[in-house]
C-alpha cells in the first residue's frame, strides 16, 4: 500500500477517534451526573438481618391521630395489648391475621431505594404519618416510618430511624398493619362441637 | 558410581514447532470464546488459561524458529498481508467510527432521521407539524417516568424529540422521575407514572400515552385554552358519541376531546334551549321527527351565531316513519277514520265528509300508530313518547299504558275488545289488559318490532320484526311459532280472515306466509326490486300490498298473479293500507301527509285527505331558513367502496376549511347508504351554501328507495352532495348537513386509508371557529406480526441461507485457489 494512502487513513481514523472521544467525554460528563440520580430497582430486604428471626411483637402509631395498636404473642397464641376500638359483642382475636401479619415483618422487601434526598417533607417523611415497630424472638427491635404514597399509589414512602435511605415498600404489605387502626383484628369466635 | 552418560532425550525441532503453533492457536481460540461466552475476563478462568496457553504456544514457536519468524514477518508475502491487514483494519475502523460519530451527532441533531415505513409511523402529520411550526409561546413538556419504565420512556422521547426538532426550539422537554420527586408529579398534576405533561404559561394537559394522537391533543389542549363545549342531542334515537360498538361515534368524540372539546348530552325536548356554553350542537342520525318546539329551540339558537352539524340517515335504511301520516283505520261502522301522524297528533275525520271531528293531542311527540276498538267507542294511539293512550271519539284522553321504553310503533285492538297489543321500538311486544291498563305479558323480541296484529279469534298475537322474521304467541306468552321469512325488514303482519295464516310483507319486496298451524313459513317474491311496506286483507279473496313506488297491489288470496294496481299521486311512501268494513274503500296513508281514499271495485281514486302538517319540521326548517335540502333518497354510486350504495369521494370544494386538507392529501371517504343534500333554487338572504363532497359524475340519488336501481327521471341526477356547509353571513351561524352518519361510527373509522375521521374532526373545528386546528389526523401505525412460515418451506429458506449460499461461496474460492496453484 502507498505509504501516502496508509498515512491519511490513519490520519481519518485518529480525527474520527479524536472527536468521538472528545463528544464521548462530554456524554459521559452528563450521563455522570444523571448516573448519580439512577437509582437501583430490585426486592431488597427491609430487615435482613431479621430475615431468619420471628416478630413476637408488634405496633403501628399513626402520629396524626395518635391511635395505636400493638399486639403481642403470649403462650396461647396472639394478644391485642392497645387498640382504637375495642371490639363489639362476642369478638374473639383474629390470630390468623395477626400471625401472618407477623410473619410478613421480617421479610418486609422494598421496591425501590432513594439516595438522593433533597427533602424528606417531599415524601411525607419529616414528620412520618405511622410508625411501624416490631420486637423478634432474638431480642432485637425494629422500626419503619411510612410517608406518604408513591403517584401511581402503589408504594409507600418508608425510612428506618437514622437510615439515609428512602425505601418504597408495597402498599398492599403496609396496608395490613394500617387497616389495624380502623380495623383491629377481630372474629367471630370458631363454632365448638356441643358433646 | 555409575558413569554411565545420561540419557539425551531429543526432540524433533518440527514436531517442537507443530507442538508449539498447535497451543498458540488452540489456547487463543479457547480464551477468545471463553471471553467472549462470558463476556468478561475477570472470573473466567477458561479464557485466562486459554489465553495464557495461547500466549505461551506463540512465544514457544518464536524461540524455537526466529528467522521463520522474521521472514514471515518481514517477507513479500508479509508486506502484501499487512498491507492487506492494515487497509481492511483501517477501513473497517473508518466505517465504525463514522457511524458512531453520525449517530451522535444525529443525537444533537436531527438531520439523517428518514422514514421508511409504509404508513410514516415516525413522522409528524401535518397537523402536528402545524401547531408546532406557528407555536408563539414556549411549550415545556415534562414526561414523568419511573426508572422502571425504561421502554415507555424511550419512546416517549424518540416523539419528543421530533416535536422538538420541528418546533424549532420553541418545545422543550425533560424527564422527571415521579417516585423521586412527587412532589413536582403533584404540581403539574401527573396522575400517573407514565404521562407527559404538556405546559404553557400556567395552562397544563397530560398526554397520557406516547403517540401522535395524543401528545399533539394535550399541545392541541395546552394552546387552545378553553375547551369547546358540544352537546349531542338524545331523545330521537341518535347515535351515541360514548357507547362502544360499531355504530356508535364514540372514536370520533374521543378525537375532539382530545382536539380540547367537553362533550355533553342535552335533551332538546326537557331543556327546551340550548345552552348559553354551546360551541357546537350535534345530531347524530336521529330515527324520529323533531318536534316543531325542539326546531324552535335549535333555531334560536342558531340564530344567535351557533353553529350545528346535522347527520340524517335515509329513510329506507330504517324502515322507519318519520313523516306525514303513519297510520289510517276505519271505526267499525265505517263512519270514521283516524290518522296517526309524525306532526305529535291523532285526528278522527268522518270518513265521508272527510272533515275533522276531533284531533287527540297529548303524545307530545310523533304519533305512530291509531285503531278504533272493537265496538267502536275507543281509540287506541301509540306514538314516539313510549306510551299507548286510549281516547274517546270525541278526542278526550282516557288513560295512559305505560311500559314500553321507546317510541311505540304499531298497535292493535284484540278482536273482542278486552286486549291491546303494542309492538316497539325497544323489541318488545306488550299485550296489554283494555280495561285496567295493565301489561298481562312482555313479549321479549330480537329486534326492532315494526308491526303487530291479533288473529282474528283473538287467541294469538303476530309481530314483524326489523330483523326480517315473524313471530307468533298466544295470549298467555307462549311462543307459537318463530319463522325467518325475509331478508329485508318485515314491515307489516296481517292474518287472514281464517286466522290459518300470516301474512308479511317485507322491504325485500318479498311477502311471507307464515302457516299458523304447521309453524312452517314460505316466502313469495313478489317484486324483487321493490320494497313492499304493508299487507293487509281485503275480503278473503284479495291481499293488499303496498309498494314503494307508490302503489296499491291487490293480489288473490293464493298471491299467485297480481290481479290490479292502484297508482297513488302521493309523493312519499305508503306506511299502511286500511279496508273499510264495506270491504270496497281503502285508505291509504303516505309519508307526505295525505290519505288516499280509494274503491277497489272502481279501482278509483275517491277522494284525499289532507290536514296533517306535512314533512320533517327539522327538514322544512333547513330548507326554509338555510336553503339546505334533504333529499329522501339513497345515494347510488357504481363506484362504490363494497357496493353502489357505499359511494367513494374524492370530489372535495378545494377552498372550505373543512374539506381542502381531505383534497390536498387526497384522501377519499366513504358513506354507508346516505342521502344526498341539495339546495334549494333560492337560497335564504346573507346565507351562503357550499355543496363539500360530492359522488362521482356517475352516481345519483335513488328515489325508488329499495326499488328499481338505475337513474331515471323521478331521481337526483348525479353528482350529488353528501355533505354541505352553510353559512349565515349576518349572524355567523353555521351549519354542516351529511347525509349519512355511518361515515363517523366506529366500524367506519377503522379504515385509516379514508379520511372520514378527518372530515368528521375538520367539520367539527370549523362550526366550533376553531380553524387553526383544521388538518389531517395523526394516523396510528399500522400492526405488522410475523407469521412462522410452514415447516417445509421454513426448512428450505435455511437450507438455502445457511448451507447453499456458503457452499458456493467455498466452492467459487476453492476454485480459485486450486486455479492458481495449477499456474505455479
Amino acid at each position: 500500500m502507498n505509504r501516502r494512502t496508509t498515512i491519511v487513513l490513519l490520519l481519518v481514523v485518529v480525527l474520527l477517534g479524536a472527536f468521538l472521544a472528545l463528544t464521548r467525554t462530554e456524554t459521559l460528563d452528563i450521563g455522570g451526573e444523571e448516573a448519580e440520580e439512577e437509582e437501583t430497582f430490585e426486592v431488597i430486604p427491609l430487615f435482613e438481618e431479621a430475615a431468619m428471626d420471628v416478630a413476637v411483637a408488634f405496633s403501628i402509631t399513626d402520629h396524626e391521630t395518635g391511635d395505636r395498636f400493638a399486639a403481642e404473642m403470649v403462650e396461647v397464641g396472639w394478644e391485642i395489648t392497645e387498640s382504637p376500638s375495642e371490639p363489639e359483642g362476642d369478638l374473639v382475636i383474629d390470630v390468623l391475621r395477626l400471625d401472618a401479619a407477623a410473619r410478613s415483618l421480617t421479610t418486609l422487601t422494598a421496591t425501590r431505594q432513594l439516595s438522593e434526598i433533597e427533602s424528606l417533607a417531599e415524601y411525607g417523611l419529616d414528620s412520618a404519618r405511622y410508625t411501624l415497630a416490631f420486637n423478634t424472638i432474638g431480642g432485637n427491635q425494629y422500626a419503619l416510618d411510612i410517608g406518604g404514597e408513591t403517584v401511581a399509589g402503589n408504594s409507600y414512602y418508608t425510612q428506618k430511624p437514622g437510615d439515609d435511605l428512602v425505601s418504597l415498600v408495597s402498599a398492599a404489605s403496609l396496608d395490613t398493619f394500617v387497616s389495624f387502626l380502623s380495623e383491629p383484628p377481630y372474629t367471630e369466635p370458631m363454632p365448638t362441637l356441643e358433646p | 558410581m555409575n558413569d554411565a552418560p545420561e540419557k539425551v532425550v531429543e526432540i524433533d525441532r518440527g514436531v517442537a514447532k507443530l507442538v508449539a503453533a498447535v497451543l498458540g492457536i488452540g489456547g487463543i481460540l479457547v480464551g477468545v470464546v471463553g471471553f467472549t461466552a462470558v463476556g468478561s475476563l475477570a472470573d473466567n478462568l477458561v479464557a485466562q488459561i486459554g489465553l495464557g496457553v495461547g500466549a505461551f504456544g506463540v512465544l514457544a514457536y518464536v524461540l524455537l524458529d526466529p528467522p521463520a519468524v522474521q521472514a514471515a514477518l518481514t517477507g513479500r508475502r508479509a508486506r502484501y498481508a499487512s498491507n492487506s491487514l492494515l487497509m481492511s483494519v483501517a477501513f473497517v475502523a473508518i466505517l465504525v467510527l463514522g457511524f458512531v460519530v453520525l449517530m451522535d451527532l444525529e443525537e444533537k441533531v436531527d438531520f439523517l432521521t428518514v422514514d421508511l415505513t409504509e404508513d410514516q409511523q415516525f413522522s409528524l402529520s401535518e397537523q402536528t407539524l402545524d401547531l408546532l411550526a406557528e407555536l408563539e409561546e414556549p411549550v415545556h413538556v415534562i414526561g414523568f417516568y419511573t426508572d422502571w419504565q425504561g421502554v415507555l420512556k424511550d419512546d416517549a422521547e424518540t416523539w419528543l424529540k421530533e416535536y422538538q426538532f420541528n418546533s424549532e426550539g420553541m418545545l422543550t422537554y425533560e424527564f422527571v422521575d415521579p417516585e423521586l420527586r412527587p412532589g413536582e408529579a403533584a404540581q403539574y398534576g401527573a396522575t400517573r407514572p407514565g404521562v407527559m405533561v404538556f405546559t404553557q404559561g400556567e395552562r397544563t394537559a397530560e398526554a397520557t400515552l406516547a403517540d401522535e394522537r395524543n401528545m399533539t391533543g394535550a399541545l392541541i389542549r395546552v394552546l387552545g385554552g378553553e375547551p369547546k363545549r358540544l352537546y349531542a342531542l338524545t331523545g330521537h334515537g341518535e347515535r351515541s358519541l360514548e357507547e362502544f360498538g360499531d355504530f356508535s361515534l364514540q372514536q370520533a368524540a374521543d378525537t375532539l376531546r382530545r382536539e380540547n372539546f367537553e362533550i355533553e348530552t342535552l335533551n332538546l325536548f326537557a331543556s327546551g334551549a340550548v345552552p348559553d356554553d354551546a360551541d357546537l350542537v350535534v345530531i347524530a342520525g336521529p330515527t324520529t321527527q323533531f318536534r316543531p318546539q325542539e326546531v324552535e329551540a335549535l333555531q334560536a339558537y342558531l340564530d344567535a351565531g351557533g353553529s350545528a352539524m346535522i347527520m340524517m340517515e335515509p329513510s329506507a335504511t330504517t324502515g322507519i316513519r318519520t313523516s306525514g301520516v303513519q297510520d289510517v283505520a276505519f271505526s267499525p261502522d265505517g263512519g270514521l277514520l283516524v290518522t296517526a301522524s309524525a306532526d305529535d297528533t291523532a285526528k278522527v275525520w268522518d270518513a265521508a265528509s272527510l272533515q275533522e271531528t276531533a284531533t287527540l293531542e297529548g303524545h307530545g311527540s310523533d304519533v305512530q300508530s291509531a285503531v278504533f276498538s272493537p265496538d267502536g267507542s275507543q281509540i287506541a294511539t301509540a306514538g314516539g313518547d313510549a306510551t299507548v293512550r286510549l281516547w274517546e271519539t270525541n278526542g278526550s284522553e282516557v288513560a295512559v299504558l305505560e311500559g314500553h321504553q321507546s317510541t311505540v310503533w304499531r298497535v292493535a285492538w284484540s278482536p273482542d275488545g278486552d286486549r291491546l297489543a303494542s309492538a316497539g321500538l325497544d323489541q318488545a311486544v306488550i299485550v296489554w289488559n283494555a280495561e285496567s291498563g295493565e301489561a298481562e305479558q312482555v313479549l321479549a323480541g330480537q329486534s326492532l318490532v315494526l308491526d303487530v296484529a291479533f288473529s282474528p279469534d283473538g287467541t294469538l298475537v303476530g309481530a314483524a320484526f326489523e330483523d326480517g322474521s315473524v313471530r307468533v304467541w298466544d295470549t298467555n306468552g307462549v311462543e307459537i311459532a318463530n319463522q325467518r321469512p325475509h331478508v329485508g325488514q318485515s314491515m307489516a303482519v296481517a292474518f287472514s280472515p281464517d286466522g290459518s295464516r300470516l301474512l308479511s310483507a317485507a322491504f325485500d319486496g318479498t311477502v311471507g306466509v307464515l302457516d299458523v298451524e304447521s309453524g312452517v313459513a314460505t316466502t313469495h317474491e313478489l317484486y324483487p326490486d321493490l320494497a313492499l311496506t304493508d299487507v293487509t286483507f281485503a275480503g278473503e279473496e284479495l291481499v293488499l300490498v303496498a309498494a314503494v313506488d307508490l302503489t296499491v297491489r291487490a293480489w288473490d288470496a293464493d298471491l299467485e298473479s297480481e290481479q290490479f294496481a292502484l297508482a297513488t299521486e302521493q309523493t312519499d311512501f305508503i306506511w299502511q293500507v286500511s279496508v273499510a268494513p264495506d270491504g270496497d274503500t281503502v285508505a291509504v296513508a303516505s309519508g307526505d301527509g295525505s290519505v288516499e281514499l280509494w274503491s277497489l271495485a272502481k279501482r278509483e281514486r275517491l277522494d284525499t285527505l289532507r290536514g296533517h302538517a306535512s314533512g320533517d319540521p327539522l327538514l322544512s326548517y333547513l330548507a326554509d331558513s338555510w336553503g339546505l335540502t334533504v333529499n329522501d333518497d339513497l345515494v347510488v354510486d357504481p363506484g362504490g367502496l363494497f357496493d353502489e350504495f357505499t359511494p367513494v369521494s374524492f370530489a372535495y370544494d378545494t377552498f372550505s376549511p373543512i374539506t381542502e386538507p381531505l383534497a390536498r392529501a387526497q384522501l377519499p371517504t366513504f358513506f354507508t347508504a346516505a342521502r344526498s343534500i341539495g339546495a334549494v333554487e333560492t337560497p335564504p338572504e346573507n346565507v351562503e351554501v357550499v355543496p363539500l363532497v360530492l359522488t362521482s359524475n356517475q352516481g345519483w340519488g335513488e328515489t325508488n328507495q329499495a326499488g328499481v336501481v338505475q337513474p331515471d327521471e323521478a331521481d337526483n341526477p348525479g353528482p350529488v352532495a353528501i355533505v354541505a356547509s352553510a353559512e349565515n353571513m349576518m349572524t355567523g351561524a353555521r351549519l354542516l348537513v351529511v347525509g349519512d352518519v355511518d361515515f363517523a361510527a366506529n366500524a367506519s373509522l377503522q379504515q385509516e386509508s379514508f379520511g372520514n375521521l378527518d372530515l368528521f374532526v375538520n367539520a367539527a373545528n370549523w362550526l366550533a371557529e376553531a380553524e387553526e386546528l383544521i388538518n389531517i389526523q395523526p394516523r396510528s401505525s399500522t400492526f405488522r406480526s410475523f407469521s412462522p412460515l410452514p415447516g417445509p418451506l421454513y426448512v428450505l429458506v435455511i437450507l438455502l441461507s445457511l448451507c447453499f449460499v456458503p457452499a458456493i461461496v467455498l466452492a467459487v474460492g476453492a476454485g480459485v485457489w486450486m486455479q492458481r496453484r495449477s499456474r505455479h
